[in-house]
């Protein structure tokens, strides 16, 4: 498959997938909170405590990769506006 | 320092010079402290700056869908110096997050044109405030003994006033 060929949605799931396989066992308890990077086409990671610093780590390995990232411990790399709910009578 | 000002419609309003490889633009954004990360910019901003792509992150919106967005990496001239920070992109305008506000000062006069000022939050206070987080439980403690020699020290004073007085009475 040709990598324009993969939706983002594609490459995110593989993101999470090679996170929750391969690599959350060996690093959650130690970095909570800190940034994940992974390659999706080779499993390669970095962890760094800015999000483009571990990016940065990451391409200077394979420059060309499709990078997914994430935060250690938490639902998703950002959250843009607070949770709200309608209350439930 | 950063200057903006409150919109009609309570928006804080800041401009924000925003460097790509292509061009480099002002622009202006809403301050967001329910986004937790540094800028979001539209995709026809990005095309205009160029700027450079940084893969893909999951972000959770308010309604608690995951949603998974482009990210850029943009130059922004921020309050003293220049950073180098992550671009969500979104569509909509522009905004600031609490990551790109990190370390700062904003004062909001929330009333229509109020001015909003964002600023370096001074070494001191910065330290300080490090240090009220790390020695809360000492500070707490301290108080509390504080507290506890004040009361000591107010009885002190109420047995010798009681004593005084009874000299006072005998001596009459």
């Amino acid at each position: 498959m040709h990598k324009s060929d993969i939706t983002p949605e594609v490459i995110a799931m593989r993101g999470e997938e090679l996170y929750q396989q391969k690599i959350r066992d060996e690093v959650e308890t130690a970095n909570k909170g800190k940034y994940l990077v992974v390659d999706i086409d080779t499993g390669d990671y970095a962890i760094a405590d800015e999000d483009l610093v571990a990016t940065d780590r990451l391409l200077s390995k394979r420059p060309n990769a499709t990078v997914y990232g994430l935060r250690i411990g938490f639902p998703a790399a950002y959250r843009i506006g607070f949770k709200v709910s309608v209350p439930t009578q | 320092m950063i200057i903006g000002k409150i919109s009609e419609n309570r928006e804080a309003l800041i401009e924000l010079e925003v460097i790509g490889v292509n061009w480099q633009q002002r622009i202006v954004a809403t301050i967001d402290t329910g986004f937790d990360g540094y800028l979001t910019l539209s995709l026809y901003m990005i095309n205009q700056l160029g700027l450079r792509p940084a893969g893909y992150r999951q972000a959770i919106l308010g309604d608690g869908n995951r949603v998974v967005f482009n990210l850029f990496r943009a130059r922004v001239v921020w309050v003293s110096k220049t950073r180098e920070v992550p671009v969500l992109q979104v569509e909509g305008d522009p905004l600031v997050g609490m990551a790109l506000l990190d370390g700062n000062r904003v004062i909001m006069n929330v009333v229509k044109d109020g001015q909003v000022r964002i600023e370096n939050l001074p070494l001191v206070e910065m330290f300080l405030q490090i240090r009220i987080e790390d020695n809360w439980h000492f500070i707490s403690s301290m108080s509390s003994n504080v507290t506890r020699k004040c009361q000591t020290m107010n009885l002190m004073k109420s047995i010798g006033y009681v004593v005084k007085s009874l000299q006072d009475s005998i001596m009459m």
